[in-house]
C-alpha cells in the first residue's frame, strides 16, 4: 500500500476518460475526472491493496475532521442551553403529547437503530409515506426531512407533533401537557424563564420544539475507525502506516478509494457528514401509493416557503436573519420533482432499510441500485451525474467494507467515546445511547444534570 | 462539453431565470475596491471585475458576488444585468436564485449564491449594453 506515482495516476485518469467515453454511447454519461485502473484492469481495483494516490488522500482528508465543533443555532435561543436539553430529553419520550397518548418521538427514533425505527416507512398513529430519518448529527443539516420541507431543526420538530398521522397533537394540547406535568413545567421554566401557563399555546408549542431541537443537537455519532484513518492521513502518515495504526481494513481502503475515485460518490456524499445536504434524483420510484406521487423536493420547497415557522418568520430568534439565507434564495424548478435529500453515511449500518421510501432493505441492495442504474428513470432534463457503476462482486464487497467503517466506533485513545447516557422514562436501559455509538457530549451530560433539579416524569 | 453545448445550457439557464436583473449606472472605474479580485472578464464592449464574498468560495456555503461593470464606450447604457452559475459538465445550475442590488454607480452585489458540489462551476454575467446582449462567463474550480 504505497503511494502511487503521479505519472500512473495521470495515465489512469486519461484511461478513465476513454473508458467512460466508450461506455457513454447510448446513455447520458459524461466525461469525468478522477482515477481508476486502466480498462484492462476494470474490476481489479483491489489488486494494489488499497494503493492511494495523493489525489485520493486529499479527497479522503476532506471527510473530516470529526466531530464537527458545536455551534449554537442562532435561530433557537434554547440551543445549547442545559435546561432546554433536559426539557427536550423529557419531551422526546413523552407519550402524553400525542393525541392518542400512545406514541412519542422515541417510538420512531430508537437509539439502538441510529434513531430510526427499522421499518421501510414510519408508523405513528397511522402509517406514513417515507422512511424515518436518523436524528444523529442532525445539528449539522440545513434542510430537514427527505424533502427539506423545514429549514430549522426546531421547525422540523413541529411537523410530527401536529401531523395527524404521526402524533396528532395541536398547540393547545402540547401547552396543556407541558403546564400540567410538573417535571415538564419545571424544566420549561428553567429553560425559558417563565412558566408555560404564562405564554400563548402557539408559543409553548414552538418552545417545546426548540427544546426538542436542543436535545437532538446533542445526538452526535461518535468517532469511527474511518476518522482514525483519515486523521492519520491528514497528519501526513503514509497510507499503509495510517491504516495499520488505525486498524483500518485493507478491503475498506480499496472501497474508500473506489468511493472517492471511479465511483465519484463524494460529489454528493461529501465533507465530514458525507452529504452535501442538497437534493438529487437518483432514479428511485417516487410513488407514495398507487396513483399518488411523492413530489419530493418540489413539495418541500413549497412547504418551507409557506411555513410560518420558517427562518424568515417571527418565531426565529435570529434577528439578523443571517441563518435564513438559504430560505430566502431557494428556487423551485420542475426538476425538483422526485428529488430527495442526500443522507449522511455515518452510522449507516444501523439505519436499514434505505432510501426515502425504505424500498431497499440492505446496503448491498443500495449498491446494486447504483451499479445497475436505470438511467431511463432519471429526469431527462435533469443533471448528468449518474452512470451505472457496473461494480464487480469484489468491488461491492469492498465498498460495503468501507461503509461499515463509518459505523465502527473508534478504538483510539482520547477519542470521543460512545456514551452511557440513557433516555428517561419508558425507553429504558436497553436503549442507552452508549449502545449505539452516539457520543455522550458535554452538552448531553449538562442537560442531564440540569434535569435533576426538576421532578422526574410520570 | 464546452463550446456549443455549454452555450446552449447557459442560454437555457438564462431563459429560465428571471430574478437577479437590474438596470445599471456604469462604473467610473473598473477596480476591485473592496478586496482582491476573484476574476476579471473582458469583452469588446465591457470590462467586468468581480470578487466573491467571502473568499474563497467553499462548497455548500452561501456567498455573494460583488462586481464592477465598466463599458468601454463612455456613456453607454447598461441594463438587464443578471448573475447565475452552473456546472456545465454536470448539466445543472444552482439550487438557489441570487438577487441583485446596485451598491454604487457601476457596482453590483448578487446575494444568495451557493455551490453544492465540488468541481468546475461557470459564473455567468449577462447584461445588455446599448441594447446589445453581452454574456461573460468564467470557470471556477471549487473543492
Amino acid at each position: 500500500m504505497a503511494h502511487r506515482p503521479p505519472a500512473r495516476a495521470a495515465a489512469s485518469a486519461a484511461a478513465l476518460v476513454v473508458l467512460l467515453a466508450g461506455a457513454a454511447a447510448g446513455s447520458f454519461a459524461i466525461g469525468a475526472s478522477g482515477t481508476a485502473d486502466p480498462p484492462g484492469m476494470a474490476g481489479t481495483i483491489g489488486a494494489h491493496d488499497g494503493d492511494l494516490t495523493a489525489e485520493d488522500v486529499d479527497a479522503i482528508v476532506r471527510h473530516g475532521p470529526w466531530p464537527v465543533a458545536f455551534e449554537p443555532d442562532r435561530s433557537n435561543r434554547a440551543s445549547g442551553r442545559p435546561a432546554a436539553v433536559a426539557l427536550g430529553r423529557r419531551l422526546f419520550v413523552d407519550t402524553g403529547l400525542a393525541r392518542t397518548g400512545t406514541v412519542s418521538c422515541a417510538s420512531c427514533h430508537r437509539p439502538e437503530l441510529g434513531f430510526t425505527d427499522g421499518r421501510a416507512r414510519g408508523v405513528g398513529i397511522e402509517g406514513l409515506d417515507r422512511n424515518t430519518p436518523s436524528l444523529l448529527d442532525a445539528r449539522l443539516q440545513h434542510w430537514f426531512g427527505w424533502d427539506g420541507g423545514s429549514d430549522s431543526l426546531w421547525a422540523f420538530n413541529v411537523r410530527p407533533l401536529l401531523d395527524p398521522r404521526e402524533m396528532g397533537a395541536d398547540a393547545v394540547r402540547v401547552a396543556r401537557r407541558v403546564a400540567a406535568e410538573p417535571g415538564l413545567a419545571c424544566l420549561y421554566r428553567e429553560a425559558f424563564g417563565a412558566p408555560p401557563g404564562a405564554a400563548p399555546a402557539d408559543r409553548v408549542l414552538v418552545d417545546a420544539a426548540k427544546a426538542l431541537a436542543a436535545f437532538v443537537e446533542t445526538l452526535d455519532s461518535g468517532r469511527t475507525v474511518f476518522d482514525d484513518f483519515r486523521d492519520a492521513l491528514a497528519r501526513g502518515e503514509p497510507p499503509a502506516q495510517a491504516a495499520s495504526a488505525a486498524g483500518y481494513p485493507a478491503d475498506a481502503t480499496r472501497g474508500l478509494r473506489l468511493f472517492v475515485g471511479r465511483g465519484r460518490c463524494n460529489l454528493c456524499h461529501l465533507g465530514p457528514q458525507f452529504s452535501n445536504g442538497e437534493f438529487h434524483d437518483i432514479g428511485r420510484p417516487f410513488m407514495a401509493a398507487p396513483g399518488r406521487p411523492d413530489p419530493g423536493r418540489l413539495g418541500g420547497i413549497r412547504a418551507v416557503l409557506a411555513d410560518p415557522l420558517n427562518l424568515l418568520g417571527a418565531h426565529s430568534d435570529d434577528a439578523s436573519r443571517a441563518t435564513a439565507v438559504r430560505t430566502r434564495h431557494v428556487a423551485a424548478t420542475h426538476r425538483n420533482f422526485g428529488e430527495f435529500k442526500v443522507p449522511t453515511l455515518r452510522g449507516l449500518s444501523r439505519t436499514a432499510p434505505y432510501m426515502h421510501d425504505g424500498s431497499l432493505s440492505t446496503l448491498r441492495d443500495v449498491l446494486r441500485h447504483y451499479s445497475e442504474l436505470d438511467v431511463d428513470r432519471l429526469h431527462s432534463d435533469g443533471e448528468a451525474l449518474l452512470v451505472p457503476l457496473r461494480l464487480t462482486p469484489r468491488e461491492t464487497d469492498e465498498l460495503l467494507a468501507f461503509l461499515a467503517t463509518l459505523s465502527t466506533p473508534s478504538t483510539a485513545r482520547g477519542s470521543v467515546a460512545a456514551g452511557s447516557a440513557e433516555l428517561p422514562g419508558t425507553v429504558g436501559a436497553a436503549d442507552s445511547l452508549g449502545t449505539v455509538g452516539a457520543a455522550d457530549s458535554p452538552r448531553t451530560a449538562a442537560g442531564r444534570a440540569s434535569g435533576e433539579a426538576c421532578p422526574t416524569g410520570p | 462539453m464546452k463550446g456549443g453545448a455549454a452555450v446552449a445550457i447557459v442560454a437555457a439557464i438564462v431563459g429560465a431565470a428571471v430574478a437577479g436583473t437590474a438596470r445599471a449606472q456604469p462604473s467610473p472605474v473598473c477596480a476591485a475596491a473592496s478586496g482582491p479580485e476573484t476574476g476579471r472578464l473582458t469583452h469588446p464592449r465591457v470590462q467586468l471585475a468581480w470578487r466573491a464574498q467571502p473568499e474563497p468560495i467553499v462548497v455548500g456555503r452561501p456567498f455573494a458576488i460583488e462586481f464592477d461593470v465598466c463599458p468601454v464606450t463612455a456613456g453607454a447604457s447598461v441594463d438587464r444585468i443578471r448573475v447565475d452559475a452552473s456546472m456545465p459538465a454536470h448539466r445543472h445550475g444552482m439550487n438557489y436564485q441570487p438577487r441583485l442590488a446596485q451598491a454604487a454607480p457601476g457596482r453590483f452585489r448578487a446575494e444568495g449564491l451557493l455551490w453544492h458540489m465540488p468541481g468546475t462551476w461557470q459564473v455567468l454575467f449577462e447584461m445588455r449594453i446599448d441594447g446589445e446582449p453581452v454574456r461573460l462567463t468564467q470557470d471556477v474550480a471549487v473543492r
